[in-house]
């Protein structure tokens, strides 16, 4: 059986600290539940999605779990390579996590690709919203920062599935219409080909959406 | 110990003076026939079963004879066999017996002390966060150790029994101590599973142990399909605290022992896992040179896959007592575990080579099967011809000098 035909393939990875949710996150939205196996992620782990966007659209997604201990960083910051999104997430009820982000966005300037989008992504917000006391970031400081850095930011929780579809989408939309409109410019046609990586195993730019409904 | 067993099989041995309660194995005769998994043990599982009872029954006992044996395989049905066994080759018991109970409590101590001086006041029963045990006289690298360690046995999860707020704080102290005691690696994930192994090994012995004495109740539930130990949350509550202590610090000793020889996997840069890594490549590279074309050409060769395999000892591949079938045999191989493991590696890789490679032109495919094997569908017989194949490709290039060149 054939996949969906889409418009891009993009490859997007998952960074952030160990522990703040990272494959909960993927699992929901690629599963729509929680992960089966638990404990914490070694190396890098990879999941697949055809997706229609809100503002038109077909991308096939292919995103990479990351582990979030130093230790593994040689096997993980390969895979920043050809990435055109990423999601870098951190936990609201640990503070330290939401300090390292900055930490993970030099990362990504150093291993990643220029030009790529980031979403923000303030994790576990189930946990705060039974007891206020618990956040330790606040979503203004959150948002105060996205918009510093030029990151798109969204808060989450993977535990009872809220914005989890938001946050993957929104960083596929823009990378789409980031994609879109370099596209149709020639100026920008060499960047392009650096940004998304084409899988040459499948037909490029077909114009709808057999995989909406 | 063993002193049941030594009135069946052993006639003219003296007595054993000191007993470990524990350590005490049901009676073969007995319980084989009357337990309700009698009718799938067959009749040479039973005399294997004999075997390794009278073996243990020696006064002295005699390591390279319980290692052959053992290599066959533990019988599930009885935690006790198995905890004794790779205490014994893992070096934690000792095999004169006259000395082995001293020689324990003295072990016991020493890791309860250590362990005590780090959490004076931890009681099994609080909830494990930062506030209540990381203290201001720690140093950076001891909290952010601690740090992890927290996050990773919330998400240690090999049974149910894990989910208990003993088990969890049992777990924290041993990473914990085993880090400190280990500077130049420090806490890596993926010890945790190991320990957890270790822990639920000796924790079904115990609740096998309790649920044999308590009148009316049936030894521990064994699902005959999969030969689990299905431990309940509850069960751990059942267990005395000094018990607790014990499985603890014999879980500590183990892991320490295990990972001996892995020091290297979990030092700065992993380099004992690229070699393993290396080595198993080779070996598939020599018996199925076409897969490894294959997985190049799909961009996931065995280092992107084949790394979390080696630093979880395959823990992460397989259920509890799949891994711990595994285990028995690398327990009880006389290599040590990084010249045999490339060779279970390879095997497991080889068994999917005919299924990898009809995901022709479909990387995607390739990569989903390999990071999420199908694993949990095999039954033991599966993993005892995954165990042989190994040992098959152990035999062809073990000595194999033409293999090492490269």
């Amino acid at each position: 059986m054939a996949d969906p035909e889409y418009d891009y393939l993009l490859k997007i990875i998952l960074i952030g600290d160990a522990g703040v949710g990272k494959t909960f996150l993927l699992s929901r939205y690629i599963n729509e539940e929680l992960p089966r196996k638990k404990g914490p992620t070694i190396g890098v782990e990879f999941a697949t999605k055809s997706i229609c966007l809100a503002n038109g659209g077909v991308v096939k997604a292919q995103i990479w779990d990351t582990a979030g201990t130093e230790r593994f960083k040689a096997i993980t910051s390969a895979h920043y390579r050809k990435s055109v999104g990423a999601l870098v997430v951190y936990d609201v009820t640990v503070r330290d996590t939401f300090l390292h982000v900055k930490k993970w966005l030099d990362e990504l300037r150093e291993h990643g690709e220029p030009g790529i989008v980031v979403t923000l992504v303030g994790n576990k917000v189930d946990l705060v919203k039974d007891d206020p006391s618990l956040r330790q970031v606040t979503t203004e400081e959150a948002q105060k920062f996205a918009t510093k850095n030029d990151l798109l930011f969204e808060e989450s929780s993977a535990i009872e599935d809220i914005n989890v579809k938001l946050i993957f989408e929104n960083l596929l939309q823009k990378v789409y219409d980031v994609k879109s409109s370099e596209f149709t410019d020639e100026k920008y046609n060499e960047k392009k080909k650096r940004l998304v990586y084409q899988d040459p195993s499948k037909p490029q730019s077909k114009d709808s959406s057999s995989c909406c409904n | 110990m063993l002193e049941r067993i030594k009135g069946v099989f052993s006639k003219k041995k003296k007595p054993v003076e000191k007993k470990l309660e524990e350590d005490k194995i049901p009676e073969p005769e007995d319980d084989l026939n009357t337990s309700s998994t009698s009718q799938t043990f067959s009749n040479s599982e039973k005399r294997h079963y004999q075997k390794l009872c009278l073996l243990l029954s020696e006064p002295m006992i005699d390591l390279k004879k319980l290692r052959s044996e053992a290599w066959y395989g533990i019988p599930m049905c009885y935690p006790q066999i198995r905890s004794i066994v790779w205490k014994l080759l893992l070096g934690y018991y000792s095999p004169n017996q006259e000395f082995q109970e001293s020689s324990i409590s003295r072990k016991r101590e020493e890791y309860i002390d250590c362990s005590r001086s780090y959490f004076p006041n931890l009681a099994y029963s609080e909830d494990l966060t930062e506030t209540n045990l990381i203290s201001e006289d720690m140093s950076i690298y001891e909290v952010d150790s601690f740090k992890q360690i927290i996050i990773d046995v919330k998400r240690t999860h090999p049974g149910e029994a894990f989910s208990s707020k003993i088990s969890k704080s049992m777990l924290t102290r041993i990473l914990f101590v085993w880090a400190f005691k280990h500077p130049a690696s420090g806490y890596v994930q993926g010890i945790n599973d190991l320990a957890a192994t270790f822990m639920y090994i000796f924790l079904a012995e115990e609740i096998d142990r309790i649920n044999r004495e308590s009148e009316g109740r049936k030894s521990v539930d064994i699902d005959l399909e999969h030969n689990a130990y299905d431990l309940k949350l509850e069960d751990v509550d059942l267990i005395e605290e000094e018990k607790i202590q014990h499985i603890e610090a014999d879980t500590y000793w183990c892991l320490e022992n295990f990972l001996e020889t892995l020091q290297e996997n979990y030092t700065e840069h992993q380099p004992g896992v690229h070699k393993i890594i290396a080595r198993t490549e080779q070996i598939v590279m020599k018996k199925d040179k076409e897969l490894m074309e294959f997985l190049e050409a799909a961009d996931y060769v065995p280092s992107k896959f084949v790394y979390r395999w080696v630093n979880n000892i395959l823990s992460r591949e397989f259920n509890v007592q799949q891994l711990i079938m595994i285990w028995d045999k690398i327990i009880a191989e006389e290599e040590d575990i990084t010249t045999y493991l490339p060779y279970v590696c390879a095997a497991l890789l080889l068994k999917f080579s005919d299924c990898i490679k009809s995901y022709a032109e479909r990387p995607e495919e390739v990569i989903l099967l390999i990071q999420d094997l199908p694993t949990r569908e095999w039954g033991n017989e599966d993993i005892k011809v995954l165990m042989a194949e190994s040992y098959q490709l152990q035999c062809l290039y073990e000595f194999n000098s033409h293999l090492e060149e490269k």
